[in-house]
């Protein structure tokens, strides 16, 4: 990886440099409000940086912040520089960032207008001047990526929270950004619904080497998508590695009021009872680690952590 | 399930609804659904995206009419009570919090709910008091709520709806953006208001939280009712809930693949999983008549 900070003309790069916020005052007269201090990290076309943190702590600002709304529509004082394959978010208009960075809020509502699914998948590739037959060719191929082709000519106040997100989703796919940026994506999901949004993403790593950043409160989501992952408390950075690194720092997590993976959890709770030495995120490698740890005899506490799993 | 000496706070009785004009019958819609929930119950309404849940809650505080069935709260139809009626049996916490939330400050939002219902201005006070300190909002009571997170956005949505004490609590998605805090809170006051003698509805994609939660579930697919029963019958059925595009809750799947080497298969939650699994292993690995360490 290049250092961070150095420019790059790839659209698909991301560089955030010690980017620092602070939202206007509430009223005037009052003090600024800090919403992020120091954020500094890279992401590369194929690559995801996941973000995980608790309400609050500066999710939704750096996502807005890698598209521009942060600071060119809230206003406010920003230190340090977002850039998208070159272009700064707080320079570069808005509406020539949505041609490289497409961004999809927790609340499908707040990106939906009601009219019938193809007219909201359509609506993006139309602003950026995409030819019709084109358009065509995008509503049909995202509609079915995300399981609603069956519901095009539906309108789409008329779907369930759950299709109303993949409908969202559709919409920013078929902006064919560079850069797509997830802010819990999969909230309002049911299983099935974020299976097919993981499928998605991975399909779009891989054949498309898109740019990812997904923020998020489902560990699992992110264990499962990220090259990287940066954990973000009260707007800074305070942990940040592989989704494997990140999490074994349970009670750390537990602290911020995040929780770590459920079967990790699962893993300290054991430990603390049997003075074992569990350390899983995934079924198949909790499986093999407790049924191991039957097996042995006499009790082994050394080598039960998922390294000892070739 | 109905059989109890006391009359159910709700009965939905054979009900049918779809949305529009459209006729195809086939989607957003519910189809002869028949329920009811007693004092005490804490049942989540669990199926896809798209299978009616949130149609059904819906009926239940009378914002949808049946086109045919009907709803009976207390014994009287939905049709024959204006909803502000209603809403003080039947409290709804939407998914979105910005659905229901408007004043200038949270302790303003969180008291109107009984001024408008005309209870007088300690009683009022004495209301807001009581579901702030519950969800622990007393630091931000002063707040503008759209300037809180959405974490502590959706406490106050649901302590507006806890403070006209109804008797029915409708929770749509309760956890869905929530942080670890906050998924505690809401657990709490459920469970708290269910022992108070109410009953909770909730709405969840989350297993392992209604595996945690309820003490019932209904699983709705295609707008029917296919599934009702206790949660530890309903949760560890592997073939049911697969059936029904849902999944085992993480620890339940995995004490059903750890049960040929012993464990209990029907584990619902972290606890009950940890207890049956330390068993096993002190079984296999200490001499018999030790206790754990």
């Amino acid at each position: 990886m290049k250092p961070e900070g150095q420019a790059s003309n790839a659209p698909g790069t991301v560089i955030v440099r010690d980017l620092a916020f602070h939202y206007p005052p509430l009223r005037p007269g009052l003090a600024p409000v800090q919403a992020l201090d120091g954020i500094s990290f890279r992401a590369e076309p194929g690559q995801t940086v996941g973000i995980y943190g608790s309400g609050g702590s500066g999710k939704s600002t750096l996502c807005l912040a890698l598209n521009g709304i942060v600071p060119q529509t809230t206003g406010g004082i920003v230190r340090g520089e977002v850039t998208i394959g070159g272009w700064s978010t707080r320079t570069r208009p808005i509406a020539q960032l949505s041609s490289r960075v497409a961004v999809v809020f927790q609340n499908p509502d707040t990106s939906l207008i009601g009219r019938s699914v193809e007219d909201e998948v359509a609506f993006g590739p139309e602003n950026l001047g995409v030819p019709p037959a084109e358009i065509e060719r995008r509503i049909e191929t995202t509609l079915d990526r995300v399981g609603m082709g069956a519901y095009r000519w539906q309108r789409s106040s008329e779907l369930s929270g759950g299709e109303k997100q993949r409908v969202v989703v559709a919409a920013a796919l078929a902006m064919e950004p560079a850069v797509l940026v997830l802010d819990e994506p999969t909230a309002a999901l049911d299983p099935h619904g974020t299976t097919a949004v993981v499928d998605v993403l991975r399909a779009l790593i891989a054949e498309k080497r898109t740019t990812i950043i997904l923020a998020a409160q489902d560990p699992d989501l992110l264990a499962a998508l990220s090259d990287e992952l940066l954990i973000l408390d009260a707007g800074r950075v305070v942990r940040r590695g592989t989704p494997q690194e990140v999490f074994m720092h349970g009670s750390e997590l537990r602290k911020i009021g995040l929780t770590a993976p459920p079967l990790l959890d699962l893993a300290e709770r054991l430990n603390a009872m049997l003075g074992t030495d569990f350390g899983f995120l995934e079924h198949a490698v909790a499986l093999q680690s407790l049924t191991d740890a039957l097996e042995r005899r006499p009790p082994a506490l050394r080598d039960s952590v998922p390294s000892s799993v070739t | 399930m109905s059989g109890t000496h006391r009359v159910p706070i709700v009965q939905v009785q054979s009900v049918s609804y779809h949305y529009g004009s459209t006729g195809d019958g086939a989607g957003r819609a519910i189809s002869d659904v028949t329920l009811e929930i007693g004092h005490g119950e804490l049942i989540a309404l669990v199926g896809q995206n798209g299978s009616g849940k949130s149609t059904l809650a819906r009926h239940v505080n009378g914002l949808l009419k049946p086109c045919s069935g009907r709803v009976l709260v207390h014994g009287v139809d939905t049709r024959e009570v204006p909803i502000h009626r209603l809403a003080r049996y039947v409290g709804y916490a939407f998914q979105n919090p910005d659905d229901q939330l408007f004043a200038a400050t949270v302790v303003e939002d969180i008291s109107f709910g009984p001024r408008n219902v005309g209870h007088d201005p300690a009683e009022v006070e004495r209301r807001a008091g009581m579901v702030i300190e519950q969800l622990g909002l007393g630091g931000v009571a002063g707040h503008h709520p759209f300037l809180l997170n959405r974490s502590t956005r959706r406490l106050v949505a649901l302590a507006g709806v806890l403070a006209l004490t109804p008797d029915v609590l409708v929770l749509d998605e309760p956890t869905d953006g929530l942080d670890a805090w906050a998924v505690d809170r809401v657990q709490a006051v459920v469970r708290h208001h269910v022992a108070d003698g109410g009953a909770v509805l909730l709405i969840s994609h989350d297993m392992g939280f209604v595996a945690a939660t309820a003490n019932r579930v209904v699983i709705l697919r295609g707008g029917r009712v296919v599934a009702d029963g206790p949660t530890r019958t309903v949760m560890t059925d592997l073939s049911l809930l697969t059936a029904n595009n849902l999944a085992l809750p993480p620890v339940t799947r995995l004490a059903q693949a750890l049960a040929p080497r012993g464990m209990r298969p029907d584990v619902l939650n972290p606890e009950e999983f940890c207890d049956a699994y330390a068993a096993l292993w002190r079984a296999r690995h200490l001499l018999p008549g030790t206790s754990g360490p």
